[in-house]
């Protein structure tokens, strides 16, 4: 019976019922390519369409700004942290534009030259490249030949096998796991080489060294997290996605309820930002967690005791994010007053890390504070605008996922000093590469989880208002030497803002695992569980931290070339350079380094001092 | 009585409660904003809303999906087709020509949408008797194969619309339920996606090659939109075609729509029965 008063009965068995039969179908299908490729077998229509969903993929992992460097490259363009207004050279045949007069949006993955005040996609850039009529190349079997064109140039190779099946073979170098590779059969009659599984797991993801996410060991049978890993780890997609996407969930069932005791209470609430390449299903095991989130625990806005979770997608200012929390509580006696606001719990979800911290550096942008505010559970969430009023949100409960391409960690830390406290907010989650299913896949079923889920969530509810998940004296004692004698020492060594709410996150995630067990009090071994997730944690912070080493250093070189080359005749001496670069505040000894570096790659020389100069000779640096 | 009508509405079929969107005089839509402009700041339903709806003074439409992919209800709209323009070609798939049975039996050719709006044409009995007759069919399978409640309403414009409630459920969930419909119905083969059918029959005397049914609603989830699927409120006036809209009486002869108390509309279990207890 629905909420409504609807008797849903029949309805759902007939839904289930249609489900059964469509998981049939493609267990049959799933079936039938497993059989050799005898051509009367292969059905036409799913590999074709699993070569078109491989193609789709391969698109969509395209940015902008790379196709503009491979197919258009009148231009390096300079990001530098930006999202949009990146000046590039027009990459319209024919506009020399020297001066450059058009711009990319990485937001919108689209270019537009003012001069020409004409625009367009990847495609376009590309469809000039290959002498494909632009806007054109839309029409018929041109965009297909195009997406071929495109897709070889990225180092794909197509083959047809019998049935007219088309297999898309990855470039060897890139490392992408589990497309199956095989070969065509010499005649008809001679089976086809067995599959191959290319495993480049170590080449797709060499700048992403992490340590083993340790879960099948820590997470105990027939608890929440158990049915939420045995529902997810059926798929492709690396298991750490599912494990810190499963305590997204197991939090939102916990609310401001659960708590754990320290001199400021610690809420269950996360920042998730998966890393990983484009198609390794970063957005797949979202949609998991938005399926269960559905079930388990949907969100009526006209109750104002619901506990269950509001989606909320890529809000676009502090003013929208604050406003989807907003719920005003009208007074019965007298509808035109509030009574109160009523909590919102809600899953703020941004498709990329990078649209989000572009708007950190911009002027008077306040969606980054305002989601500092959220994860630091603060009990009012507010804002005023001339434009959009007075917005509010009450004791908000505020998770947060998105997701990012190792790649883009470069450009996006590059402002590392204005963005580190936000960014330390966020635990960085990269996953170890499954083997991908070729076609078709396996079903999630995430109904078995839904009531262990909504039983922690009766279980929250026990909780009196003062109570809290209070310590063990062997968990206090246990926790209190690793917190001294690692994390406080790791912290310093890495001397990384990255790592400054470490301790903070080993606190969430005790919380997260004795929530998991139900249970009152922390126990020493969800301590130690904790703990053997910790080495996982520090590395993934590593990476960004890694990222951040070579942006800086990066800057550094192509300011100190422009300074340079502004002075071709004198050359330059360190002390000019710091002071010309003064504003932007680098370290000495990088400046010096950089141009050590760029003297031994033979970019720079330096000039000898004259002898019998007045005063200390100063090494000055010229264009080599 | 207004506020009935208005409690039904709001709770039977808004899911959506932050956004709705404004029919103008000439049929189209935009999302209510205080502006009037679409980036305005975007006007939620509100008392004052639904009772100028009712009245006919101004009508809107909701917006199907809640920001969390649920919705309250899946639809069929069920409207007469337009006949081709001269540029499609016998043989297309896209070629309709309307063709309707006179009292004699004898076939008539017409565009079916031009003549209902000419109620003097004399094709318009046959038009309401295919109109009512599939709307009929979806609405038993509705009552007996899925048990929930139904009724159907005539648009004012070029068809009927059938509504079966589920209460809210995700939209995935609902656009199932309406393919389980639309797979017992038999005989409707989707065209232009998945959620348009028209009918396999293309003989008028035999099948429904007048009426094309769209399924609402059209998306799972709002992933990467902000809106979604819009579909006009009923009851109130279609500033299109200035007709009223209303719930129909499933029970009058099927060449006729009669309206029905929307209340008990809106309220029954059983569509079949009227409100007397017939």
């Amino acid at each position: 019976m629905a909420d409504s008063g609807i008797d849903l009965s029949t309805f759902e068995r007939k839904l289930a019922e249609r489900r059964a039969a469509r998981e049939e179908v493609a267990r049959a299908s799933q079936k039938l390519q497993k059989l050799e490729h005898d051509q009367d077998l292969i059905p036409e229509s799913d590999p074709r369409s699993a070569a078109d969903a491989e193609m789709d993929r391969i698109m969509s992992g395209i940015d902008i700004l790379s196709g503009y460097t491979r197919w258009c490259g009148k231009m390096m363009p300079d990001a530098r942290g930006k999202t949009e207004g990146i000046k590039i050279s027009c990459p319209i045949p024919g506009h020399e534009d020297r001066n450059p007069s058009a711009w990319i949006n990485l937001d919108k993955q689209t270019w537009f030259c003012g001069a020409c005040q004409q625009g367009g996609d990847v495609y376009d850039l590309a469809a000039f490249h290959h002498g494909y009529p632009v806007p054109g190349y839309k029409d018929g079997a041109n965009f297909h030949e195009l997406r071929r064109d495109m897709a070889k140039d990225l180092g794909y190779t197509f083959q047809t096998l019998p049935g007219n099946v088309t297999e898309i073979i990855p470039p060897e170098e890139e490392g992408v796991q589990g497309i199956v590779t095989t070969e065509e059969p010499t005649s008809g009659d001679e089976e086809l080489e067995p599959a191959k599984v290319v495993d480049l797991y170590e080449e797709a993801v060499e700048d992403m060294i992490f340590a083993p996410l340790p879960w099948q060991q820590i997470i105990p049978e027939d608890t929440y997290l158990d049915a939420y890993m045995r529902a997810t780890t059926v798929d492709d997609i690396p298991e750490e996605f599912h494990f810190w996407n499963g305590l997204i969930g197991l939090g939102f069932a916990l609310g401001r309820e659960v708590t754990l005791m320290d001199y400021v209470p610690v809420y269950s609430n996360l920042f998730v930002c998966t890393i990983g390449r484009s198609g390794t299903g970063k957005s797949r095991a979202r949609s998991h967690l938005n399926d269960l989130l559905t079930r388990a625990l949907p969100h009526d806005w006209s109750d104002p005791n619901s506990k269950g979770v509001r989606k909320i997608s890529s809000p676009g200012s502090a003013e929208s994010l604050i406003h989807n929390f907003e719920k005003p509580v009208e007074d019965p006696s007298n509808p035109k007053k509030i009574a109160y606001y009523a909590p919102v719990r809600g899953l703020i979800d941004f498709n990329e890390l990078s649209s989000l911290v572009g708007r950190a550096s911009r002027m008077g942008n306040v969606t980054v504070p305002t989601l500092m505010q959220f994860y630091d559970m603060e009990s009012t969430v507010a804002t005023s605008s001339m434009t959009h009023g007075s917005k509010q949100a009450h004791n908000p409960f505020a998770s947060a996922l998105t997701t990012t391409q190792p790649s883009a960690l470069r450009t996006l830390i590059s402002k590392s000093d204005d963005v580190s406290g936000f960014l330390n907010r966020w635990i960085f989650v990269p996953g170890r590469e499954k083997m991908r299913f070729a076609i078709g896949g396996v079903h999630v079923d995430m109904l078995p989880v839904v009531p262990k889920l909504q039983e922690i969530g009766g279980w929250a509810a026990s909780f009196g208002t003062s109570e809290r998940v209070d310590w063990s004296p062997e968990a206090v004692t246990r926790f209190t030497d690793f917190f001294h004698g690692v994390i406080e020492r790791d912290k310093k060594l890495s001397q990384s803002d990255l790592l400054i709410r470490l301790d903070l996150l080993m606190k969430k995630l005790i919380l997260l695992l004795t929530s998991n067990r139900m249970e009152k009090i922390v126990s020493l071994q969800t301590v130690e569980d904790a703990i053997a997730c910790y080495p996982y944690m520090l590395s993934s912070y590593a990476i960004p931290e890694g990222q951040i080493g070579n942006t800086l250093q990066h800057e550094v070189s192509e300011a100190v070339m422009t300074y340079i080359d502004k002075h071709p005749d004198t050359g330059v001496s360190l002390r000019d350079i710091h002071r010309s670069l003064a504003k932007r505040k680098y370290p000495n000894d990088l400046l010096l380094k950089t141009c050590e570096q760029l003297t031994k790659l033979g970019l720079l020389k330096t000039v000898v001092p004259k002898a019998g100069t007045v005063g200390r000779p100063t090494t000055r640096y010229k264009r080599a | 009585m207004s506020d009935e009508i208005s409690n039904l509405l709001a709770s039977k079929f808004i899911a959506r409660p932050d956004v709705k969107a404004i029919q103008h005089a000439d049929g189209s839509w935009s999302p209510h904003t205080s502006t009037g402009k679409r980036d305005g700041e975007k006007i939620r339903w509100r008392r004052e809303d639904l009772d100028a709806h009712l009245a006919g003074s101004r009508t809107f439409g909701h917006y199907m999906l809640s920001t969390e992919g649920n919705v309250k209800l899946f639809a069929f709209d069920i409207d007469l087709e337009k006949n081709s323009g001269p540029e499609i070609e016998p043989g297309d798939s896209r070629y309709y020509r309307g063709h309707w049975v006179d009292d004699e039996g004898e076939v008539q050719g017409f565009d079916a949408r031009e003549s209902w709006l000419d109620r003097a044409h004399p094709s318009r009995t046959w038009s309401k008797y295919q109109l009512r007759m599939v709307s009929h069919k979806i609405m038993k399978i509705i009552t007996e194969e899925l048990t929930i409640p139904c009724i159907s309403a005539y648009s004012g414009g070029k068809g009927v619309h059938v509504y079966a409630f589920t209460g809210l459920i995700k939209a995935s969930d609902a656009r199932d339920g309406a393919s389980i419909v639309m797979d017992t119905l038999g005989g409707w083969k989707a065209s232009r996606g998945d959620n348009f059918f028209r009918s396999e029959d293309r003989d008028p005397t035999t099948g429904y090659p007048n009426l094309s049914i769209e399924v609402f609603p059209k998306q799972d989830s709002l992933e990467g939109k902000t809106l979604g699927n819009l579909m006009r409120l009923p009851l109130g006036r279609n500033l299109k075609s200035t007709d009223p809209t209303f719930f129909m009486d499933i029970t009058a002869p099927m060449t006729v729509m009669r309206p029905i108390d929307p209340v008990y509309a809106l309220t029954t279990t059983n569509p079949w029965k009227t409100p007397d207890g017939r």
